[in-house]
């Protein structure tokens, strides 16, 4: 059990644009036992920050504390943790056994023990019968299982995982991602996993942590950062389609306040200190072509429909702005169509259209 | 998929156009091979390289002829030669390698500047550092001494290796040296367990290069060796053909024989010379 805190950790490279920085004075904890996943676009500094942990990059300003000890200065190897890369980084010249072996031999493990550990993650991981293998000769997925395994054989106090995925496809990736989940669950090692994939995050994370140049966005459990956002960013960042986005303006006082936009107007929560304008958050499948409730009409027009399988997508225009409908499979709109969209006013998310900071 | 095959009078015409080409280049090796399997001490004038009588006299009279102390002179020249060239390789690799993965993995003060250096160095000819490096051996009392000339070859060798190798070793993948550093190993480890194996194919062309370097060297060789004895191979079949006296059968016969080894260390790591003169070609 080991938690690692970063404490005003800045990374500005020489050179850069402007030496604008890429992580601007970040302070993060990860608490100890947990998998936080750090998201964000790419260029966000969550790689970065995950090398700073490693110690492969050196922070320009704060500290790395690992386990209460700050490690800042101290070299990866001195770090005690294990790392898995994107791209396996597995050892081409030794085979799959020697790469499991890699580190407990650096430490000097007796022999029969490396053996042991070895063969007991090979077992659990179904490398058993490679063990002889160069990894040249294993498919993607049977790599990405040994540089797991090679981090797991170590039992270190932290993974890190950066991007460990993204090179396999869809199917594998998903089964990969189960392998990740239940190794952490029955480890317990606090787990920085990096990742721009949000189902990923979703799935995996006990934590989330949403970066966007360099600043954090918003932590929160994977529900948390997904029923309340804290900002437009991250409420457009998570969920397939993307939530829908509409201007609005609030209008008069006390309990009869309104937000007009174009074609629609809605009543205003009473506590929310809203005022001018706003930006309203509906998430695909919040907004309905059936009436009900105090549900609120929009007008508008199907310009495509993506059929799932299981439901379909509706792509509507309407005088606010593109609205995305996720309906039943057998809804009979079709691209042409005119509609009325019904907005669920209980699911919405308000945004300062200024400051883009969640409002209620 | 389907490649359009060229007409027939541009195949003909490439074919002769390069079998012309190798005629040219293969003409003159030709012509020494027929020398030397053929007798008589001149230079025939018929231009055939195809000789009228095969004779092994020269090869015999070659490898049999005794030096002043009563030595096989070709064979006591072949292990100078052979020792020059390996002490070469040996040092010249060992000292290039540790010095490329340092230039090629580690950013410290100076770095730009060795690089530049070792650059620079390489464009000066030969004939020019003859002098200095004549000055140099003399101080050191290694004129006329194999490890001065070992010592000469190496040094004139390092900076091409020095290149060649960092940009080998640029071209391994960068996380497998942070596997390595997460995994616990230090520069040294990696060195030995990661960069020396992942760059063989780098090492044996590099090596390849300095052992050919060496052994076909000859105007350094014969300005610091004066001692008879002490000859490698290229000096030694010049001094076979004198002003007034040459033996050209025997000097064929010895060129020929001083090509094998070259010859049989191409053949054995031809499978690397490919892949390891693109990778220092197109990197670093």
């Amino acid at each position: 059990m080991c938690e690692v805190r970063l404490t005003g950790i800045s990374k500005r490279y020489e050179g850069a644009k402007g030496g604008r920085a890429t992580i601007e004075r970040l302070d993060l904890t990860f608490p100890s036992g947990e998998l936080v996943v750090m998201i964000g676009p790419s260029g966000c500094g969550k790689s970065t920050t995950l090398r700073i942990v490693a110690g492969l990059e050196e922070p320009t300003t704060g500290s790395v504390w690992i386990d209460g000890k700050d490690v800042t200065a101290l070299p990866p190897a001195q770090r005690d943790l294990a790392m898995v890369f994107q791209s396996y980084a597995l050892y081409p010249h030794m085979t799959v056994f020697e790469n499991l072996a890699f580190a407990l031999r650096i430490r000097r493990a007796p022999e029969a023990e490396i053996t042991e550990r070895v063969t007991t993650v090979a077992e659990a991981l179904g490398l058993s019968a490679l063990l002889e293998r160069r990894p040249k000769a294993l498919s993607g997925g049977q790599r990405q299982r040994v540089a797991i395994g090679r981090a797991v054989v170590r039992k270190p106090k932290v993974f890190l995982f950066d991007e460990p995925l993204s090179n396999l496809d869809a199917k594998l990736r998903g089964e990969m991602r189960r392998e990740i989940a239940r190794i952490h669950k029955d480890a317990g090692t606090t787990s920085l996993y990096v990742t721009h994939d949000q189902i990923e995050a979703m799935t995996l994370a006990d934590r989330i942590v949403v970066l966007r140049d360099g600043d954090v966005q918003q932590i929160g459990s994977p529900l948390e950062i997904y029923q309340r956002p804290a900002n437009r960013f991250v409420a457009g960042f998570f969920g397939t389609p993307t939530m829908n986005f509409l201007s609005a303006a609030v209008e008069g006082a006390g309990g009869g306040r309104k937000a007009r936009g174009l074609g629609f107007a809605v009543p205003v929560p009473a506590p929310a200190e809203l005022g001018g304008e706003v930006v309203l958050g509906i998430r695909p499948e919040d907004v309905s072509l059936e009436p009900g409730g105090d549900r609120v009409a929009l007008p508008g027009a199907v310009t495509l429909r993506e059929v799932l399988g299981a439901e379909v997508v509706l792509h509507v225009t309407s005088p606010a702005g593109d609205v995305t409908v996720r309906a039943p499979a057998q809804t009979p709109a079709r691209a042409g169509d005119a509609v009325t969209v019904y907005l669920d006013p209980s699911a919405l998310h308000w945004f300062d259209a200024q400051s883009q900071v969640r409002a209620a | 998929m389907s490649v359009r095959r060229p007409k027939l009078p541009i195949v003909v015409g490439v074919h002769a156009l390069l079998a012309i080409a190798t005629m040219a280049v293969l003409y003159p090796v030709m012509l020494v091979v027929k020398k030397a399997f053929e007798p008589g001490r001149q230079f025939a004038l018929s231009p055939s390289p195809i000789p009228k009588r095969v004779t092994l006299e020269h090869f015999r009279a070659l490898l049999s002829a005794r030096g002043s102390h009563g030595e096989l002179a070709f064979l006591q020249h072949t292990i100078s030669s052979l020792a020059v060239a390996i002490a070469t390789t040996v040092v010249g690799i060992a000292l290039s390698c540790t010095a490329a993965y340092a230039l090629s993995r580690f950013r410290f003060p100076g770095r730009k500047a060795a690089l530049t250096s070792f650059l620079v160095v390489q464009m000066f000819p030969a004939s020019l550092l003859m002098i200095p490096l004549y000055v140099l051996l003399h101080e050191l009392g290694l004129l006329n001494s194999l490890s001065g000339l070992v010592l000469v070859y190496s040094t004139t060798a390092i900076p091409f290796c020095v290149w060649t190798l960092k940009g080998y070793f640029d071209s391994l993948p960068r996380e497998l040296f942070e596997a390595a550093r997460v995994d616990g190993a230090g520069p040294i480890r990696i060195f030995w367990t990661i960069v020396l194996p992942l760059a063989r194919p780098g090492i044996a062309v590099t090596a390849l290069f300095s052992f050919m370097t060496a052994w076909n060297e000859f105007i350094l060789a014969s300005t610091f060796l004066t001692d008879e004895g002490k000859y490698t191979l290229p000096v030694m079949l010049k001094s076979s053909v004198g002003q007034f006296s040459a033996d050209w059968g025997q000097f064929a016969a010895g060129a020929l024989l001083t090509s094998l080894p070259v010859m049989a260390l191409f053949y054995v790591v031809q499978k690397y010379l490919v892949g390891g003169l693109t990778a220092g070609a197109v990197k670093g």
